[in-house]
């Protein structure tokens, strides 16, 4: 009866690993249903308990009964079969047909497995190697999410390895218990301690660069965007969460919004330009735009819409003004979703969210150097534009006004003096830092703080104080938010991929030239501005966009500040080194094995300490008792019934079980001893130190 | 330890007799050696009274029997002072007690009061006739017989004197194998005549001198009191053993150990003999009883579950 409730067990809890298998391979897939490959997977794996006969028979009616579910007709769909099949001979990718056929196959191959190897070690830890190993795969390479599931499939790793070893040894004995407790509670500190397991468990996206000090608590904030900017500063942690994939599109900036106040603290939306007004263009008409669609999946449901270059596009259609975002088939209607001043795509019902996959057509403009060096007086923003963009909060210092004009007192141009602030960030006193940075109390000015006393912080400094800088000297600028190219996953399918990571969240500035429109600059030391303001050269005219080739920055970062080497272009803060992304669920994944590597190997640990300890120490009357202790103790875990029995009658049972006569020498050298009161016997301990290498092997 | 080879050859005179019960035989010539009486219970014809007689044959001691009846008086076992007419003088007339060794048939089917007489002389070794002390010869050894209480016309021996025995040992029936070379033994010859003692009392004497000399270790110790300590505790007793059970155990394990050539006690000499000295000195509730419970049952569970100490220090568990 126990046997079958171990054995129940133990194919349930392989199955349910199994069945880990089926989102990140069916979702990486174009299925939009995963129940039939549950049914595929899992009822082989709990029919592997019938015989033989019984096995075939619910595997293959299940297979038809899922089918025809699905469905509908197997004629049919034994016709798609072969169709697929000839595809797949001529060198095509398998379709439906033989994808589910192959599933099928995996379940009737696990299912005979865990049947015919019951209880098997090499079968258990197979499974969660291979489970564990997917899920990782998956989660780094795809969208598909594993770090909460993985800790699910840990768990029931280890309650398969311990009904394993419960089936395996029939001895009662509590170390077991102890071991997986232990390796539980390992695991759980090791998830509560750690801040970077930690931020697996978060909701990572709502939260942003500040959102720490925003809420007034912790020090510590979380790398993301988020939507509140009124108080900056403050050291964040990273984050490796994938926000979303773009398909199609060169290495570009992700533009999401713009913000005009500056209060001294942080960004506020102007209320006076919140708006409908203005769904203009972000360039003059004169400037040449290459006209750009991209795909992007995200991870999971935002209430952003990022767009690399100028803001999508609206489109005229039968039913009205359309802004073409979302399916290609989906399209929201011009009273649901509307652009902001600051550029920002917003949805009127709150509860709306994009979906998961988005189309998006803008244009990317180009700028001639001309069209760059224009300086000409503004007439193109009104006077409330002009006014909001020349915001200054009162309290700024003096000191601020004066280095500003300090900088740019050689330059004419707006265009010159955005690169003189640029230049002023890169001549070597600011550092890039995400740790140590300082958040401004009281009335300390944000910028003030960051120009004059730290010059270490990271983009929002660097980008807050470029525009408070340029509207000292009269430039209109505006403060934007978004995310950097991200991590190029290389072409697939023919078109180039970049992952965007919560850690890409970024922030710049846009400044405003008379007849060329907004143009962007990158604040930030150790970013490259490749990616974000394109540049026509007379020699490379028309839709180029790549004049300004993002490996040549690579020349021309300084290396003397730590981040450099990893900041040149395609990835962001340039923190973690591109192979170690993903280290949530690496980490999960060694760390488990790592553990289950003492605790497996826990035997051969403790043999080695105990030799060690007790060879060590001079033989006496209570040194003896102790070895002998603790050989009992083994032995009893090694399933030798050791109460009530005398010191022989174990020993003859040991020597039995070996075939040996050593444990019933060491019980005569003990029993001398003990019972006899003579001196300890060095031979003793030779006879222990077999007996134990023997029981504990 | 000089005489253990007399042991073996004891062992062996014996073997020649009676066939297997190397255990019984064992058992009995350790309550020999401790200076212990033996209780063997068993239906007649088992071999009981073969055994004892093949003992005083092979140790040269003076064979006594008496055979219990109903009807017997205390003084059919002690002897009478009897007026001697030529004399004029009381003229003391020994009892069957007079022996090295007594066999004591069937005790069970004698009054109480001759019952107490047999006891009393076991444990005092001396009986008193007319007033007048008289010292039992050396060594003095009862092999009591009894048939299991059931049997009808029979007066249970009281606790008290149940406890006066060092061992009771059960005889049982031989193997398929042992009786047929039983037969095989007694078909043309009569192996008692044939044999010849081997030791002497006065070896046997030093035998019982030196068995007092083998060690028991403190652990050894405590394992005895710790097992005595079960039989009280235990729910199904209502009466454990008391401390003379545990002198008893501790006096039959070092025969035992004797007899098998140390001079220490194991823990194994204790768990060998301890349903032979604690069963007979444990009552069991009646509600045990009525569970078909058996008091060596209780003993070997206890046994069975009672960690052996390892270790000289002394500790109540």
């Amino acid at each position: 009866m126990i046997e079958w409730v171990k054995r129940i067990a133990y194919t349930a809890l392989a199955a349910y690993l199994l069945s880990f298998w089926v989102e990140p391979i069916v979702g990486s897939t174009t299925f939009d249903v995963m129940w039939p490959f549950y049914f595929l997977l899992l009822v082989p794996m709990f029919a592997s308990l019938l015989p033989w006969y019984g096995l075939i028979g619910v595997v293959f009616f299940n297979f038809i009964a899922v089918l025809y579910v699905y469905h509908g007709s197997l004629l049919d769909w034994f016709g798609i079969w072969l169709e697929d099949l000839s595809g797949v001979l001529s060198g095509e990718l398998p379709e439906e047909a033989i994808f589910f056929s192959a599933m099928a196959l995996i379940g009737v191959l696990f299912a005979i497995l865990v049947g015919r190897t019951y209880p098997s070690y090499g079968f258990v830890l197979g499974m969660i190697v291979s489970t564990l190993g997917l899920m990782a795969y998956f989660d780094t390479w795809t969208l598909y999410d594993g770090e909460n599931q993985i800790v699910l499939a840990i768990l029931a790793s280890l309650f398969l390895l311990f009904v394993t070893d419960l089936a395996k040894r029939p001895s009662k004995s509590l170390v077991r218990y102890v071991s997986i407790a232990l390796l539980a509670a390992v695991i759980l500190v090791l998830t509560s301690v750690s801040p970077t397991l930690d931020g697996d468990w978060s909701d990572r996206i709502t939260t942003s660069f500040q959102n720490a000090v925003n809420e007034g608590q912790s020090s510590t904030g979380r790398v993301g965007y988020g939507v509140n900017d009124e108080q900056l500063g403050g050291p964040f942690e990273q984050d490796d969460g994938i926000v979303f994939i773009a398909r199609g599109v060169p290495a570009r900036y992700w533009r999401i919004e713009a913000k005009e106040i500056y209060t001294g603290k942080g960004w506020v939306e102007s209320p006076v330009l919140d708006s409908e007004y203005n769904r203009g263009q972000l360039v003059d008409s004169d400037v040449d735009t290459t006209p750009e669609q991209a795909l992007l999946r995200f991870d999971r449901r935002q209430t952003f819409v990022p767009y690399g270059g100028e803001y999508p596009q609206a489109t005229e259609t039968e039913n009205g003004t359309e802004f073409r975002v979302g399916n290609i088939e989906e399209t929201f209607p011009n009273e649901t979703i509307h652009i902001r001043p600051s550029g920002k795509i917003v949805f009127d019902n709150e509860n709306q969210a994009t979906p998961r996959t988005i189309q998006l057509r803008y244009s990317v403009p180009a700028f001639t150097e001309a069209q760059l060096n224009l300086n000409e007086p503004v007439t193109t923003l009104t006077d409330e534009e002009q006014q909001a963009y020349l915001q200054l909060p009162d309290t700024l210092p003096e000191r601020v006004r004066d280095l500003a004009a300090d900088i740019t007192a050689d330059s004419e141009t707006p265009y010159e003096q955005a690169q003189a602030v640029q230049a002023y960030f890169r001549s070597g006193d600011f550092e890039y830092n995400t740790e140590d940075v300082a958040t401004p109390e009281g009335d300390t000015d944000y910028v003030d703080q960051f120009l004059f006393d730290t010059q270490l912080g990271y983009c929002d400094n660097f980008s807050t104080s470029a525009a408070v800088l340029l509207r000292a000297n009269g430039v209109p600028t505006r403060w934007v938010k978004g995310f950097t190219m991200g991590d190029a996953r290389g072409v697939i399918q023919g078109q180039t991929e970049h992952t965007v990571r919560n850690r890409h969240a970024h922030s710049w500035i846009e400044y405003f030239v008379e007849g060329a429109g907004w143009v962007p600059l990158e604040a930030t030391i150790s970013f490259s501005e490749a990616n974000l303001l394109q540049i026509e050269t007379e020699s490379d005219a028309g839709s180029d966009p790549v004049s300004n080739d993002p490996q040549s920055s690579t020349d021309n970062e300084p290396t003397n500040r730590p981040q450099d080497d990893i900041a040149i272009d395609d990835v962001a803060p340039g923190e973690l080194p591109e192979q170690s992304r993903n280290i949530p669920v690496w980490g999960w994944v060694l760390i488990v094995f790592g553990v289950a590597f003492l605790v497996w190997n826990r035997k051969a640990i403790e043999r080695a300490f105990m030799l060690q300890w007790w060879m060590r120490r001079p033989l006496s009357e209570s040194s003896l008792v102790g070895m002998h202790r603790y050989l009992v103790k083994r032995l009893r875990t090694a399933g030798f019934k050791v109460d009530g029995r005398t010191p022989s009658e174990l020993a003859k049972e040991v020597d039995a079980y070996y075939e040996t006569e050593d444990m019933t020498r060491l019980t005569r050298l003990f029993e001398q001893t003990i019972y006899a009161d003579q001196p300890p016997n060095s031979k003793y301990k030779e006879y222990w130190k077999i007996m134990i290498r023997r029981i504990m092997s | 330890m000089s005489y253990r080879p007399a042991v073996q050859s004891i062992i062996n005179a014996i073997e020649t007799v009676i066939v297997g019960k190397e255990d019984v035989i064992a058992k009995s010539l350790t309550a020999l050696l401790a200076g212990g009486h033996v209780l063997l219970e068993d239906v007649p014809g088992v071999g009981k009274t073969m055994l004892v007689r093949t003992f005083s044959r092979a140790i040269d001691l003076d064979f006594k029997r008496v055979q219990f009846t109903p009807d017997m008086l205390p003084s059919d076992l002690t002897g009478i002072s009897m007026y001697n007419q030529k004399t004029k003088e009381f003229e003391y007339r020994p009892g069957p007690l007079m022996g090295n060794i007594v066999l004591a048939d069937e005790i069970n089917r004698t009054s109480p009061k001759t019952q107490s007489a047999l006891l009393e002389a076991m444990a005092e070794r001396s009986v008193t006739v007319d007033g007048e002390v008289k010292i039992l010869p050396s060594p003095f050894f009862v092999m009591a017989t009894q048939n299991p209480i059931e049997h009808e016309g029979t007066y249970p021996l009281p606790e008290a004197q149940l406890d006066r025995f060092l061992l009771k040992i059960e005889m049982g029936y031989p193997s398929f194998n042992e009786e047929v070379a039983l037969l095989t033994r007694f078909e043309k010859a009569e192996p008692l005549e044939a044999l010849q003692s081997v030791v002497t009392k006065h070896e046997v004497e030093q035998m019982q001198r030196e068995v007092k000399q083998v060690h028991v270790s403190s652990a050894v110790k405590q394992y005895i009191v710790r097992l005595i300590h079960e039989t009280r505790k235990d729910a199904n007793t209502y009466l454990g053993g008391s401390p003379r059970a545990t002198l008893a155990l501790m006096k039959a394990s070092q025969a035992w150990a004797y007899i098998h050539g140390r001079d220490f006690v194991l823990p194994d000499d204790v768990k060998a003999l301890a349903t032979s000295v604690l069963g007979h000195r444990i009552l069991l509730t009646a509600e045990a009883r009525y569970k078909g419970r058996t008091a060596d049952q209780l003993v070997k569970g206890w046994l069975d579950e009672l960690p052996v100490p390892m270790d000289r220090e002394v500790k109540e568990v």
